[in-house]
């Protein structure tokens, strides 16, 4: 190959460069037809982001009534929950956020609130507070969760729990049994009775978030207030040597799949091919539309050493530098009366927060829907000290990892635990 | 004449690359306190961070590996007067166009031991079924990469096969050479330019490879498919430690700088 | 045109390459064929645990109901306005930049090429925030050019056209200069044309990958009119809920600009180098 000949940057070309750049430009600020909503001057936009799966009709006439109370502009926003966290983190770097956001869950709030991305509601709720009738009329366990040293960063909006036992009746009877499992002990019989023909008598999920053995075993996964994670210890190791026995010794668990996708479990039920799977209330819908004509039922939480389930549930926080906090909070007040949650549950399924939603005749009538609600009423939430240390979604990353080494890789359990406490106590430090 | 690319890049890479460097020196989730290096030692001595990063090694051998050479033999395939060449080309150049959040939901469905359609298919032919995702999920992962850029890195040898003037062969054939050393001396030492492409832009992409173990995988199982950007994207937008983040950032680019530089001078001494 | 002539590598080279050919094409060909069984099934279909491998009736109602949930064809405009916008501006300056780099020499040179390709060594949500600060101070946010700017010069491009011209004749370039044409002419009637497979690649990358584009937009828009395809799609997946059929007919709509980009650019891809300006 010839050596490139010696030039230096001719005129020309400068000029043709230049020119193109000029071109550009114009043609690009000639496009520019800047949409951003809430301008200063002019009418006022409200930004709301929500989960793409909670656009109810319910609330889309909240907000529509409210745009037409307010003469303002909503603009409601859907997206996964990954990629609004991504979305939010990044708003909060920013200064770019939206008025009013929901958040994943339990802990949420709470850690952006104490790195001060979300305002305290404390303000609007001594205000308001008694006409919401908040906190009287939510479920404890929903307000104590969103709260931190006498800081309340967001209002429960749903509410829900992992640890319903769905059971395919059918499989079941065939088994020779007529009612569902309440015991852990119980579990493991009609698991190995019911395995067999390629199906399995439980199906397990791949994400620890909803586990419930570790809560019906009476263990936490932290307790930052003493310092410890996976404890009590021998519960802890008792719950995890279960879970993986029924799934790699027993053989009546399949190892799940790893992936962001939660629905494994429920598709092996409704195909037939699991006889009981744990959930929330969230898969009486898919179950429902999916399952053909399986005989299925509900039962309430397993007994380990206690009867628990896994507090979830979304709730709605104002980002701190929010544009319009004060509408936001109204919009909070339009959207968590007792009359939406239950247009919101008839339409969709999804469990509310509210004591009165869960006296209501259309909840507490239902049979289903009162197997719910003991579900509910046993939930356990997750430490708020880690969400408060801001380290909520490392730990759970790293709970992930160990649960899935354990429940789909057969690691040994007890190290696989010491591990995880090392590096969980390394970073709660 | 570069001072327009200058100004832009600067603007637009330089300024905002350094700035987050600078926030490696600190810590919080708004990146408020002064930590020094101690992100830095952090982030060498995490064994979480070492074993993401002997992941994305092994990731990006497998996927660099058996995409370049799979992808050079389809382009000296294709380069024949094959009738229908044209009609291969396209189709093996289809996954390429089509964007990776939906390849890596596609094949998580295909691939799903329980509810996925490749299961379905074999059972139904009596053949054994999969859970490749459970026992080699690193190998799905470099298998979807390369799936999904192989019609790629043959356009891009193809492309660099269509420099070489043809007087080259005639030559050579004038000589006597068979076509496989035709290949050998000249079609592989003119393919220099663009082989190193290949590889340079290889290892950085794969280097940084995230949205297939965020879409496919989560990461899982365990540690299994977390590869480094992946790590890096969790620490930010996750833990909200956007220092940490930058440190890990600034590393990984020390590694792939020093890559890069090494092919470079590889190349060098190959071609004189 | 430097095709290689039919000689015999062994015998029975020919079908062992076409075996090969389709053994490799139905490798990639079938997954997409499942998405478009997946954008043909039903809802019941979709939510069946069982999977399905072919509709039993397909519903082509999908396309049509894709663009009624919500507004996908304005989506569609912003994909395009963005990818087309950058791809364009891709076009313009890095053949330009890499010809300086492949023919040039100029103090600093190797300095501030290893700087350019060290802009490709970092993770793109890693400059992602300062930009996005810089964008929100601008008020660039949620606007074309916000979307478009960052993406406006692209290393990737420099590197691979200064690659592909690096070998090319500097006989071309001096003849030109003995028959007194400027640099500028020498540059866009000799050297350009000579780059077209280079140039087809540059398009085609850089269009494939700003249409699929997901973060960047994600971050940079904050009202449905500004949203691009992709995120559009993931309005689709209810919490626990995938609309699977609605997002595989999505993805199949999103390729067809790039499929028809493709065939646009197939044509320089074939053809090989003039070399008659030598003659």
């Amino acid at each position: 190959m010839s050596p490139a000949s010696r030039r230096s940057t001719g005129r020309p070309r400068r000029a043709v460069v230049l020119a193109s750049i000029a071109i550009a430009a114009t043609t690009l600020t000639a496009c520019a037809a800047p949409k951003t909503g809430g301008a200063d001057s002019g009418p006022v936009t409200l930004n709301v982001m929500i989960n793409a799966g909670h656009d109810y009709k319910a609330y889309q006439s909240v907000i529509a009534a409210f745009e037409k109370k307010h003469h303002v502009t909503v603009n409601v926003q859907k997206y996964q929950w990954g990629d609004l966290q991504t979305k939010l983190v990044a708003g909060f770097r920013s200064g770019d956020v939206p008025d009013l956001v929901e958040e994943a869950g339990p802990g949420t709030a709470v850690q952006y609130g104490v790195q001060g991305n979300v305002l305290p509601l404390d303000t609007y709720i001594k205000r308001d507070g008694a006409a919401m009738k908040y906190p009287d009329d939510f479920q404890s366990t929903a307000v104590d969760a969103r709260t931190y040293k006498g800081k309340t960063y967001s209002i429960p909006l749903h509410l829900s729990a992992a640890g319903i036992l769905y059971y395919n009746k059918g499989l079941l009877k065939e088994a020779g049994y007529d009612k569902p499992p309440a015991t852990w002990d119980q579990l493991k019989q009609v698991a190995k009775d019911t395995t067999k023909n390629g199906v399995y008598g439980l199906a397990v999920t791949n994400d620890p978030i909803f586990d419930t053995f570790l809560l019906q075993g009476g263990a936490r996964l932290t307790d930052v207030a003493s310092d410890k994670v996976l404890t009590p210890s021998s519960d802890a190791t008792k719950s995890l040597t279960f879970l993986q026995d029924l799934v790699f010794t027993d053989k009546v668990a399949q190892p799940p799949v790893a992936s962001s996708d939660y629905a494994g479990p429920q598709k092996l039920f409704s195909s037939g091919r699991a006889a009981m799977f744990m959930s929330g209330p969230w898969d009486l819908l898919p179950v429902r539309e999916g399952s053909g004509d399986i005989d299925w039922g509900v039962a309430p939480p397993l007994k380990g050493k206690v009867q628990a389930s896994a507090l979830t549930g979304s709730g709605l926080m104002i980002p701190k530098k929010a544009k319009h906090p004060g509408l936001a909070w109204d919009l909070i007040k339009d959207l968590t009366t007792l009359k939406v949650e239950l247009a919101a549950t008839k339409e969709s399924g999804i469990t509310m927060p509210r004591k009165s939603w869960a006296a209501s005749p259309q909840i507490a009538d239902d049979p289903t829907m009162s197997v719910v609600a003991k579900t509910l009423s046993v939930a356990v939430a997750p430490d708020s000290a880690l969400a408060a240390a801001g380290k909520n979604d490392q730990i759970n990353d790293l709970w992930r990892a160990a649960y899935q080494k354990i429940v789909i890789q057969d690691a040994p359990v007890k190290q696989t635990m010491d591990q995880f406490r090392t590096s969980a106590l390394g970073i709660i430090k | 004449m570069l001072a327009p690319a200058a100004v832009f890049f600067l603007l637009l890479y330089f300024a905002p690359i350094a700035f987050q460097l600078f926030q490696s020196l600190f810590s919080g989730a708004n990146s408020d306190r002064f930590v020094g290096a101690e992100n830095f030692i952090d982030a060498v001595t995490d064994p979480d961070v070492q074993a993401a990063f002997i992941t994305t090694v092994l990731y990006a051998v497998g996927a660099l590996v058996v995409g370049s050479v799979l992808g050079l033999v389809l382009a000296v395939v294709l380069n024949q007067a094959l009738p229908g060449k044209a009609i291969f080309r396209a189709i093996l150049l289809i996954p390429y166009l089509t964007s990776v959040a939906i390849i890596g939901l596609l094949w998580r469905n295909i691939l799903d031991p329980y509810v996925g359609i490749l299961n379905r298919i074999l059972e139904s032919v009596g053949l054994p079924t999969q859970s490749w995702l459970t026992t080699a999920p690193l190998a799905v992962i470099v298998g979807i990469a390369v799936w999904s850029s192989v019609g790629y890195t043959m356009v891009l040898f193809l492309a660099g096969m269509q420099g070489i003037p043809a007087e080259y062969y005639e030559a050579a054939r004038i000589d006597g050479a068979r076509p496989f050393r035709q290949f050998l001396s000249i079609t592989l030492p003119l393919l220099a330019p663009t082989t190193l492409f290949v590889t340079v832009i290889g290892v950085i992409n794969a280097l940084q490879q995230f949205a297939l173990p965020y879409i496919v995988t989560a990461g899982g199982p365990g540690n299994a498919t977390t590869l480094y950007a992946y790590k890096i994207f969790n620490v930010a937008f996750s833990d909200s430690q956007f220092g940490y983040a930058s440190a890990l950032s600034f590393m990984l680019l020390i590694v792939i700088l020093v890559l890069s530089l090494l092919q470079f001078r590889a190349a060098r001494r190959w071609s004189s | 045109m430097s095709v290689m002539k039919r000689e015999r590598l062994f015998p029975g080279d020919r079908v062992v390459a076409y075996v090969l050919l389709v053994l490799v094409s139905i490798v990639m060909v079938t997954p997409l064929l499942y998405m478009v069984s997946l954008a043909l099934q039903s809802d019941r279909e979709i939510l069946s645990a069982v999977p399905v491998l072919w509709p039993t009736d397909p519903q082509w109602g999908n396309f049509v109901r894709l663009f009624q949930t919500a507004p996908f064809g304005l989506f569609f405009l912003n994909s395009m306005i963005m990818a087309g916008a950058i791809t364009l501006s891709h076009l313009v300056f890095d053949p330009l930049i890499g010809y300086v780099f492949a023919k040039f020499e100029f103090p600093g040179k190797r300095i501030a090429f290893i700087a350019l390709l060290s802009t490709l060594m970092v993770p793109f949500f890693v400059r992602m925030l300062p930009i996005y600060a810089m964008f929100g101070a601008l008020g660039w946010l949620n606007t074309y050019q916000g979307l478009i700017v960052p993406f406006l010069m692209d290393a990737y491009g420099i590197f691979l056209l200064r690659q592909f011209i690096q070998p090319l004749p500097d006989e071309l370039i001096e003849a030109g200069r003995i028959d007194g044409a400027s640099e500028l002419r020498i540059y866009f009637q000799i050297m350009l044309p000579q780059m077209k497979p280079a140039l087809a690649v540059v398009a085609l990358t850089s269009f494939v990958f700003q249409f699929n584009e997901f973060l960047w937009p994600l971050i940079a828009t904050s009202t449905t009119e500004m949203r691009t395809m992709p995120i559009g799609l993931t309005l689709f997946n209810q919490e626990f809920f995938n609309q699977w059929n609605l997002t595989a007919a999505g993805a199949l709509v999103l390729f067809v600009p790039t499929m028809i980009l493709f065939f646009l650019t197939q044509r320089y891809l074939v053809r090989g180098i003039a070399l008659t300006g030598l003659k």
